[in-house]
């Protein structure tokens, strides 16, 4: 009997040791321990279900929980500095509302574990007017259906590389939501949707960050309205379908690959009167189905539209393409991507008739595109000068067989559509070695053009 | 009457000692990322680590991980982890299989490994092409990834 006792003991001590255990999968944060706890913890317990809780302005160090219906309202904007163990503000209870509070996560806790500024795991949930920095997550909605955002500022975590972060406004697993107006930085993305539909997300503003919106299997939902700029790109719409989004601004995006709006196996979704402009790519779309774009302005891109042979019935309609480097990389070797009715404003034919569509259709292919979409080192040289200038060779002297695109009824004239704003920030000066590529480049171009001239010319 | 208990005990004991039967499957609509806590989409680049008696973990990519485990050193016993071969997605032990740091490649979470059952499979992989091929070692640290051992 004790030799069986002591056998069971040995099993007990064998079966698990660490700290994984108390970190488990889908577990979620509940109250936090004493040595953590906010001092407002004590108010909040105290108070009635449906109470208003007033937070006057000071310093309040630790996490609080909340886990009954209320309103939690700061005056005079106090300061909750969380315990660098976990999300400082938890709402467990359905119908809280917080608002005007200032959160400071100190750049603490643990990604796995959702940390964040505010995370919310319960229904109809208002976060209004909350400023958050420092922490991992700025607002983690985590199956939180009827949950709202806004006038919410969240500064993420500056100098952590987009892994070591986690996203402005998360939202995973919710019915809903809705997002507005809220200010997001320093962040991985500015707002994450995860197998989440029925959002509204609108008037917010996404800056210096990876994506500024990304939807991954989050079908029939909104965005309108928002400003996406200076990230690795503006919108990343994936494994989604029924997206509609309308007067939003993507922008400024200039990073290598970078793109202002990318669809990868995002079906039936339209995009209007959208702008999008100083991008490195304007519009890119992979493995995409009925989708359709019409009344948008792609300016000012090294690539105003990137397109994969593996999309589908895409309709590009009515919009304007604006002194951008290339109209277009078809990647692959056929599209049945109908282009219809836009302005672009590299094609000179004229409107003797003058119905406002050019008399004759715009056949857009160009030796660069031709590369870009065989060859990958390509993309190295797509913001040089050397681009430009391989194209203009190739329109003298066409030697490659181009795949082509047409548009048979462009627009004579630019439609009445909003300007591309400057960068907020100064301008960039001349970069050396940027420079040093370009020509290099350049004189590589010029070598392989008239390598292959000579090369059409023996065969003829 | 000591013998059929002592018998039962060591079966309890083998069988708690032993490490999860093997990989689970990956539902690429359904799970997060344990690490990054975004969706584990591309089976190419995924891992997953299991422990006896505790759900799996998955990974978006490799390199969340080695994130993961660096910052999480003490693990149960019997612990494993696995991760997708890029070039056929089928799971390999991790502490077993071999490795590609390409930076063309983009991976979910940016860091640009890519794993493969074994060198054969890298070698076989036009993604791995003049990549730079790493071990267990050189992606998780000296003691690799966990492997089942005690």
């Amino acid at each position: 009997m004790a030799s069986g006792a002591a056998l069971l003991a040995l099993v007990a001590a064998a079966g698990g040791v660490g700290d994984m255990a108390s970190i488990q999968p889908g577990g979620l944060e509940g109250r936090p321990p004493p040595s953590e706890a906010s001092p407002l913890q004590a108010l909040v317990d105290a108070a009635a279900q449906g109470a208003t809780v007033t937070i006057p302005a000071g310093t309040y160090r630790g996490d609080l929980i909340v886990d009954r219906p209320l309103r939690l309202t700061g005056v005079g904007r106090p300061r909750l500095v969380g315990s660098g163990q976990g999300s400082v503000v938890r709402i467990r209870a359905p119908d809280v509302t917080v608002e005007g509070l200032d959160v400071d996560g100190v750049g603490g806790g643990d990604l796995g574990r959702d940390s964040s500024g505010v995370h919310v795991a319960a229904p109809r949930a208002t976060v209004r007017d909350v400023r958050i920095e420092r922490s991992l997550f700025g607002v983690y909605l985590r199956e939180a259906p009827g949950a709202v955002v806004e006038r919410c500022v969240v500064h993420g975590i500056p100098g952590k590389d987009a892994g070591e972060k986690g996203s402005g406004i998360h939202v995973w697993n919710t019915e809903g939501f809705t997002l507005t107006g809220n200010d997001l930085s320093d962040v991985r993305d500015g707002l994450y949707i995860q197998s989440s539909s029925h959002g509204l997300i609108r008037g917010n503003a996404a800056r210096d960050l990876r994506y500024g919106i990304h939807y991954m299997y989050s079908d029939d939902n909104v965005f309108e309205d928002n400003v996406f700029e200076r990230s690795a790109a503006g919108g990343v719409l994936m494994h989604s379908r029924r997206i509609v989004f309308r007067r939003n601004q993507f922008l400024h995006n200039r990073g290598y690959a970078s793109v202002g709006l990318l669809f990868k196996s995002c079906d039936d979704s339209l995009a209007e009167d959208n702008l999008i402009a100083d991008n490195a790519r304007g519009v890119f779309l992979e493995g995409s189905y009925r989708d359709v774009l019409r009344r948008n302005v792609v300016a000012r891109s090294d690539v105003a539209l990137v397109l994969f042979d593996s999309c589908g019935d895409v309709r590009v309609e009515g919009n304007a393409f604006l002194g951008n480097l290339a109209p277009l990389e078809l990647v692959g070797r056929r599209t049945d991507t109908r282009l219809d009715g836009n302005y672009w404003s590299d094609h000179d034919a004229p409107d003797l008739d003058g119905d406002g569509v050019s008399d004759a259709p715009f056949v857009i292919s160009s030796l660069f595109d031709h590369l870009r979409g065989n060859v990958l080192a390509a993309d190295l040289v797509a913001q040089s000068p050397a681009a430009a200038a391989l194209g203009a060779a190739e329109r003298a002297f066409p030697v490659l067989r181009p795949i082509e695109a047409v548009d048979h009824r462009p627009l004579a004239r630019r439609p009445a559509l909003p300007d591309v704003p400057r960068p907020a920030r100064p301008g960039r000066g001349a970069d050396p070695a940027g420079l040093a590529l370009a020509l290099g480049t350049l004189a590589a171009g010029v070598a392989v053009l008239a390598g292959a001239g000579r090369g059409a010319g023996g065969r003829a | 009457m000591t013998a059929p208990r002592t018998a039962v005990a060591l079966l309890v004991l083998a069988a708690c000692s032993r490490g999860p039967a093997g990989p689970a499957p990956l539902d690429t609509r359904a799970e997060t990322c344990a690490s990054c806590r975004m969706a584990v989409s591309d089976a190419r680049f995924a891992a997953q680590l299991d422990a006896p008696s505790e759900e799996p973990r998955f990974f978006d990519d490799v390199g969340c991980l080695r994130d993961w485990l660096a910052a999480h050193p003490r693990l149960p016993r019997g612990a494993v982890a696995w991760v997708a071969d890029h070039r056929t997605k089928a799971w390999a032990r991790a502490a077993r299989a071999a490795y590609a740091e390409a930076p063309a490649v983009e991976t979910p979470m940016a860091s640009h490994l890519l794993a493969f059952a074994d060198a054969a499979s890298r070698a076989a992989d036009p993604a791995a092409a003049g990549a730079r091929p790493l071990g267990p070692s050189e992606v998780f640290g000296p003691h690799g990834p966990p492997d089942g051992a005690p």
